[in-house]
């Protein structure tokens, strides 16, 4: 009897692999005991790495449509959320630790006029101007490495203005060759408690065309930050202007806002970000 | 294979094949395989032969089915059942269960889930090598140790699906 990797278990799970392959797999899932479980561990796994944004570029891609297409798969992924900080909460103590959530501040926000951007990049945070942004880690990672974290990519904060949806200046971005994704933090200024969110990544010049359609975000908080939170990968920003639009889910009353984004990459070395 | 709990598994398994393709049929789709194997005539005892049979069968069967038209989930994928389980509520629900586990359980799932971020390169890689400590470490084998935490984190499921059906004040 053939054996599987959990690699193999992973790529069948994603639809990432030949035919063949999946042949021999699914035989193997139903001759072998064993690889049910193998199936099941590599799934939850799969579950907790989107969860923890570990997945590469090109498996966080492929995660919604192979493993997030039915309620009960949601379901799993909301308990994947739920699972993150339990590990590190342990560790503290602070299990029973209650739960709170912030208000946001809308009044300040009227201060906004436009869209200020900002990149994370390890423990600081600067405010840079759009042009300077660099989208690439300063570690070449390669595709063999699929399950390298993300954690040390930067991060692009997308604030609101004081009106949802007004009219902004495009976000520039620069990415470096070879960078597989950028994350991106959505502002929510909604009104109402939503909880669960839809972001679409369309062609800004035709809006109908959308390279990632990606329903059931949850809202997350920061202290009085509320975003949503994506992984853009490197490929979908390429080429033109893409709109990054995002609405509330039912049962929540509607809220949609959208930014621009215009990315180009570039070979040239990072641009050297001061320490703060 | 003539056992209720061999159906079962033969089942299981078949419905985790089928769920690779058409996860809302996955259930009937089994049903129907297995049915089909049975009227073959052709049931065979050997485990490895019999995964041939129903393998075909289940490919007749995905042949015959029409995949469904939209991939991608949108905002219709998502209802009030699924919201309900969402954070804070499940999170809350999630602490709630994991405190009525016993004090081995909740070191294994925590040791079995813990992610390797903090160990940099390849973090599947550092998974499994966390998990083959604990495995040793626990006196068992990697599978013994993998069956345990699947059941422990299904029951964990179990639990906050339980606790947020019955509302969020239980939790």
């Amino acid at each position: 009897m053939s054996t599987a990797k959990d690699a193999d278990w992973r790529g069948l799970l994603l639809r990432r692999l030949p035919a063949d392959e999946v042949t021999r797999l699914e035989r193997l899932l139903l001759a072998d005991p064993q690889a049910l479980a193998a199936l099941r561990d590599a799934e939850i796994d799969l579950h907790d790495d989107y969860a923890r944004l570990q997945l590469s570029a090109a498996e966080h891609a492929a995660f919604p449509a192979a493993l997030l297409s039915t309620s009960e798969a949601q379901s799993r992924q909301r308990f994947s959320q739920a699972m993150k900080p339990l590990p590190q909460e342990a560790r503290r103590g602070q299990r029973y630790q209650p739960l709170v959530r912030p208000r946001s501040r809308y009044g300040r926000r009227t201060a906004f006029t436009g869209v200020l951007v900002a990149i994370a990049l390890g423990l600081g945070i600067w405010t840079l101007r759009p042009e300077l942004i660099t989208g690439a880690s300063r570690h070449e990672r390669s595709a063999a490495a699929p399950a390298a974290s993300l954690a040390a990519e930067p991060t692009l904060l997308l604030l609101a203005t004081a009106v949802p949806g007004g009219a902004r200046q495009p976000v520039n971005v620069v990415l470096r060759a070879g960078a597989r994704g950028l994350r991106v933090q959505a502002e929510v200024t909604h009104t109402e408690e939503a909880r669960l969110y839809r972001i679409r990544l369309l062609d800004a010049a035709d809006a109908t065309k959308a390279l990632l359609d990606i329903g059931g975000l949850p809202l997350q908080t920061a202290k009085d930050f509320r975003y949503v939170e994506i992984v853009l990968p490197a490929e979908f920003l390429a080429g033109s202007t893409r709109r990054l639009q995002i609405d509330s889910l039912p049962p929540a009353g509607p809220f949609s806002d959208h930014w621009l984004i215009r990315a180009e990459t570039t070979d040239q070395p990072p641009i050297e970000v001061p320490s703060p | 294979m003539n056992s209720d709990a061999g159906y079962a598994a033969l089942r299981d398994r078949l419905q985790a094949l089928f769920s690779l393709h058409r996860p809302v049929e996955a259930a009937a789709l089994a049903d129907e395989a297995l049915t089909r194997w049975h009227a073959s005539a052709a049931e065979a005892a050997d485990a490895s032969l019999a995964a041939d049979q129903l393998h075909r069968i289940a490919r007749d069967l995905l042949a015959a089915v029409p995949a469904p038209a939209a991939p991608l989930p949108t905002a219709d994928s998502s209802d009030d059942e699924d919201d309900a389980l969402f954070d804070p509520a499940t999170r809350k629900a999630l602490r709630a269960c994991f405190a009525t586990l016993g004090t081995d359980a909740a070191k294994l799932i925590l040791g079995y889930y813990e992610f390797g971020s903090d160990g940099g390169g390849n973090a599947v890689a550092a998974r499994l090598r966390r998990r083959q400590q604990l495995a040793a470490r626990l006196g068992m084998s990697t599978e013994a140790l993998r069956d345990r935490a699947l059941a422990i984190r299904a029951e964990l499921e179990a639990c906050v699906c339980a606790r947020c059906a019955a509302g969020g004040d239980r939790a």
